[in-house]
């Protein structure tokens, strides 16, 4: 309340920003620590469209052209880039919400197990509803189905910052997948331009 | 009232194929006329009483026939949607236009083939298909259509589909999104978040209409399933007339309008008033044993399931009897064709239900034509074998236009002297073949006169398997010929071989 008060006793437009600059650096994480989740995020969302784009692809060989499956694909990974790109923001978002020890000061940890759980609990539940018949009892296992993966996110959360080896293989872990943003990203803009051209009248 | 086995059989072809061609109504013919087709997936000929079945599923299409000409041979040159309605609306064999696979598209140097480019801007050409694979076909003829609502127009709930938010690219929209990113179970999404949140979101969306809760629908709203959209016959029939009614009084141009409605396609959800028919009235159909090719459906299942069909559509048959009634009395069938037909039937027997199996036998093949011309009153029946195929150069003869050179398809018997009544034609369903590459494995028929030949080529065990049925003296095929009459089979076999040769040349390599 004072910090803003100051501000607008002050009436200083650089003040504002400097302010809002300080704010946002102490409740969010800072960006070394943002990279590697960013990194296990784009990993798990394209890994998983490109692991079914192969699934696919004979078939689409059967019938479509080069430049139709080069079509499909811009939109897949132009939508891998939005969809990545929102879980980081409701990440930050929650990290943002929750007080600093809970989640920002260890968030390169922390981050990517939520990150892990959250993307293998919505696998698991495609697959293990993945038949026409299991549509009802998919929509009846909602709420459970996230009540589970909350208290496993919560344990895990809290497993990784006790074991040092756990700690140690994620840090590890999300460090190399760094290298694949340097494939992903510049493959999605590529995309967005394939994707603009294509939607010009 | 107890119905007999035996009544099926012979009550299906009354009459007999050579007999001599009826001529048709030809009124308004020459004229630009205003074309309607209505178009049911997957309503089989072999189910409708306007055909012989016994069950008394058709009273309303009968009346239509009245004052038209019924078909009593005629069949879809695929056995399910994509290659069916491609043919129809192309006048090329599925082996020419090469949409074969699900959501297969049409050769793009042949794209031109067909009935909206070929009709021109003379007339207004109007799509509305609630199946999306067709949707997908009429997108790749997007750029010759003037007006194509989005598959979701008349439903009411479910999905949300992105097909016509991508004008540019609507005929990529159903592979990308439908077909992909967006899957539904059995199939999984490739956008993981956006498809796990699609699937939560369409699911608990419809969940009201799946659970018998909808007023009239015990079994719940009909649903195109694979794509989670519920909708309801009343209100798409009430659409399309709407929709004619509004077409019809705009006068710049004559239109062609093409309606292409999901029920009866499975899943079998009549409403109320119709599941009571035909419980418990003695038919069964004739015993046929399962086919090494077919599925593994039990003969009391697919009782259960004809049943179910035969219910739907009674009620599809009733909600068209409405449709006419209403656009009678409105005045908006005044100089205009309708033409009532499917894009493939469906299968109750031998093991087998649905379509687009590997099966080829008259279930799935055999569909209903209706053609009424403007101002016609009384009916002509045409008993020669016709394909769909056909349809295209008959609608340009009738709108007075040049039809293309190099298409499958001749004008329907009747409408033109020229018409060859002992042309053989054919289906072909090979879905497990390349578009770019010859057909080497598939189920495919060949028609011609009384006699049918199926071949299964490429199948384990069946690398090349011939049937031949003579479907004059045993429409419902249980007398298998192929042994029986060597010199038809053989002379059927070398004709069929020497046909599927010349559609095979072009993509040999050289």
């Amino acid at each position: 309340m004072n910090f803003w008060l100051l501000c607008s006793e002050q009436i200083n437009p650089s003040c504002y920003l400097e302010r809002t600059y300080s704010l946002m650096r102490n409740r969010l994480p800072p960006l070394v620590h943002i990279l590697p989740v960013y990194a296990v995020i784009s990993f798990v969302i394209y890994g998983w469209t490109i692991l079914l784009t192969l699934w696919k692809l004979p078939s689409w060989l059967f019938s479509l052209h080069t430049g139709e499956i080069i079509a499909i694909l811009s939109y897949s990974f132009l939508l891998n880039l939005i969809e990545s790109l929102l879980v980081l923001l409701v990440l930050l978002g929650v990290c943002w919400l929750l007080p600093s020890s809970w989640l920002r000061n260890d968030f390169n940890v922390r981050g990517v197990v939520l990150t892990l759980v959250l993307f293998a609990s919505m696998m698991l539940h495609l697959g293990m509803y993945n038949d026409s018949d299991l549509r009802e009892a998919f929509v009846r296992s909602l709420l459970p189905w996230w009540g589970v993966t909350l208290l496993v996110a919560v344990g895990l959360t809290w497993l990784a910052s006790k074991a040092a080896w756990l700690r140690r293989g994620i840090l590890e872990l999300s460090d190399r997948l760094i290298v694949f943003l340097y494939i992903f990203v510049p493959l999605s803009f590529l995309a967005l331009i394939v994707v603009i051209v294509r939607n010009l009248h | 009232m107890k119905l007999a086995a035996a009544t099926s059989v012979g009550v299906l072809l009354p009459h007999t194929l050579t007999e001599a061609v009826a001529r048709p109504y030809v009124g308004g013919q020459g004229k630009r006329s205003n074309i309607i087709i209505l178009l049911f997936d997957s309503m089989s000929a072999r189910h409708l009483s306007l055909y012989g079945y016994p069950r008394e599923t058709t009273p309303h299409l009968s009346r239509f026939a009245e004052r038209a000409t019924v078909y009593h041979a005629h069949w879809s040159a695929g056995n399910y949607t994509t290659p069916g309605t491609a043919s129809m609306l192309t006048g090329l064999y599925p082996w020419t236009h090469r949409a074969l696979q699900f959501g297969g598209l049409v050769r793009r140097d042949l794209e031109t083939l067909n009935i909206f480019y070929l009709l021109g801007d003379n007339y207004y050409r109007y799509v509305f298909s609630q199946n999306l694979l067709a949707d997908v076909l009429a997108a790749q003829f997007g750029a010759d259509v003037d007006e194509h609502l989005p598959p979701t127009s008349f439903s009411i709930g479910g999905n949300d589909l992105l097909m016509d938010k991508l004008p540019n690219d609507r005929t990529l929209s159903w592979h990308t999104f439908q077909d992909f990113l967006f899957a539904l179970s059995p199939y999984l999404p490739a956008s993981l978040l956006g498809g796990y949140l699609n699937s939560v979101n369409s699911l608990r969306k419809t969940r009201y209409y799946r659970a018998g809760k909808v007023p009239g629908h015990p079994y719940g709203a009909p649903l195109l399933a694979n794509y989670n959209i519920s909708y309801t016959n009343e209100r798409v029939f009430g659409g399309v007339a709407a929709e004619i009614q509004r077409l019809s009084a705009q006068s710049s141009r004559p239109y062609l309008a093409y309606f292409h409605l999901y029920s009866p396609h499975e899943p079998y959800k009549p409403q109320r008033r119709f599941t009571s028919l035909f419980v418990d009235d003695g038919y069964r159909p004739p015993f046929k044993p399962h086919h090494p090719l077919a599925g593994n459906f039990s003969d009391d299942d697919l009782l259960h399931k004809r049943l179910m069909y035969d219910q739907l559509i009674a009620n599809v048959d009733a909600e068209f009897g409405k449709l006419m009634d209403v656009l009678e009395m409105a005045g908006a069938l005044k100089n205009t064709w309708v033409i009532v037909t499917s894009d493939h039937g469906q299968l109750f027997e031998r093991g087998d239900h649905g379509h687009g199996t590997n099966l080829m036998n008259e279930g799935v093949l055999h569909i209903p034509l209706l053609i009424s011309a403007p101002g016609q009153d009384k009916r002509q029946d045409v008993h020669v074998p016709t394909s769909n195929v056909d349809l295209l150069p008959t609608l340009l003869l009738l709108t007075g236009q040049e039809g293309p050179s190099g298409i499958d398809g001749q004008c329907l018997p009747g409408f033109d002297i020229s018409t060859d009544s002992e042309r053989p034609i054919f289906a072909v369903q090979a879905p497990y073949n390349s578009a770019f590459a010859p057909l080497k494995k598939g189920s495919l028929a060949m028609r011609k006169g009384a006699y049918k030949l199926i071949a299964y080529l490429g199948y384990p065990g069946f690398e090349q398997h011939f049937e031949l049925y003579n479907l004059e003296e045993d429409p419902e095929e249980l007398n298998d010929l192929f042994a029986k009459e060597p010199a038809i089979s053989s002379r059927m076999r070398d004709e069929f071989l020497a046909a599927l040769q010349r559609a095979n040349k072009p993509f040999l390599l050289s």
